[in-house]
């Protein structure tokens, strides 16, 4: 669900959010409008505020695992992870992580890739998060959820900044809820 | 260990607000709750390829073959003050291209920072005098 219809209807900063975020045309290849959240790293506030309203919803619920997915989950989920007193996982690309791993496969907007994830970093039981930067075709999402499950954690939730209309009517990835503070924007001129 | 970073960094504040620069991408891990814990903006510096937007480049040798960082042109101006951050510290080869980045468009380096060093690389001695602060060491 997006968080303009979740209790954050009109909230203001969801408005800087979305200003800060880049529109960069035809990236990683023609026809893509990419959504490029490093502006909002450089907006200390909005910066900010993006990862309070996460911990906001998050703080409470019990959730004891934020899971980031490489690499620009990353810049989100430590901070959340911190402020909730969870740990946090990285979900990486193959051959990163160094230790024994379980990877899963997944279909790309543009492509195929595949996750993993360190075995031991999350225990049966557990509650946790996955956080992106943006949510597409799910099919990221999908592959962290099902890492998570197979070691008998339970996915709470996936967080992710921006979510694009394909999901807005499918907001569940896997029978998992899905929460998206803003919609991409579809240039940088003045809306 | 992120608050045995936070009292220098204060420290280091006290002046101007630095930037904080982190490294793919472990440095990402460690960068940006430091730079909102400070008030300073994160500025990603990302392998070829990664970055949506202009960057410009540097190349560098790393501990086992070489490599390309690249940094968003526009993302640091001319005379900020910067910190960059890593997980580790090996031959310092990665963390003297992320300074060379920041000194091209005009930014000064404050200092290095980094979780490990492993002292036998040596690597402090190729950030061309700039300050580097570790928490462990591993040999």
């Amino acid at each position: 669900m997006f968080a303009a219809e979740n209790g954050l209807k009109g909230d203001p900063r969801l408005q800087a959010i979305s200003r800060a975020i880049r529109v960069v045309p035809d990236f990683p290849k023609p026809g893509i409008m990419f959504q490029d959240i490093t502006t909002l790293l450089l907006d200390h506030k909005a910066f900010k505020d993006t990862v309070d309203i996460f911990v906001d919803r998050y703080r409470d619920m019990d959730v004891s695992v934020v899971a980031g997915v490489e690499a620009r989950g990353f810049m989100f989920g430590p901070a959340i992870a911190l402020a909730i007193g969870a740990k946090f996982v990285p979900l990486r690309k193959p051959r990163k992580l160094p230790g024994e791993v379980i990877a899963e496969s997944y279909v790309l907007e543009y492509g195929t890739d595949c996750l993993e994830m360190h075995v031991g970093a999350v225990e049966p039981g557990e509650r946790a998060i996955v956080i992106d930067d943006l949510v597409a075709t799910g099919g990221t999402l999908s592959a962290a959820i099902k890492l998570l499950e197979r070691v008998g954690a339970e996915v709470v939730e996936c967080a992710c900044v921006i979510g694009l209309p394909e999901v807005k009517d499918c907001c569940r990835i896997k029978g998992k809820p899905l929460y998206i503070l803003v919609e991409p924007r579809l240039s940088d001129e003045c809306c | 260990m992120i608050l045995a970073f936070v009292p220098w960094l204060v420290d280091a504040n006290n002046r101007a607000r630095p930037d904080w620069t982190g490294i793919e991408a472990r440095g990402f891990i460690f960068g940006p709750p430091i730079a909102l814990a400070i008030g300073a903006k994160f500025v990603p510096l990302r392998k070829p390829g990664k970055l949506p937007g202009e960057v410009i480049s540097e190349d560098y040798v790393l501990e086992y073959g070489k490599d390309c960082l690249q940094m968003h042109i526009g993302a640091v101006q001319p005379e900020e003050r910067a910190l960059v951050v890593d997980d580790l510290i090996a031959t310092g080869g990665t963390l003297c291209a992320a300074m060379n980045l920041l000194e091209r468009v005009g930014a000064e380096v404050v200092e290095c920072a980094c979780v490990i060093e492993l002292p036998d690389l040596k690597g402090r001695e190729r950030l061309k005098g700039k300050p580097l602060y570790v928490l462990v060491e591993s040999h």
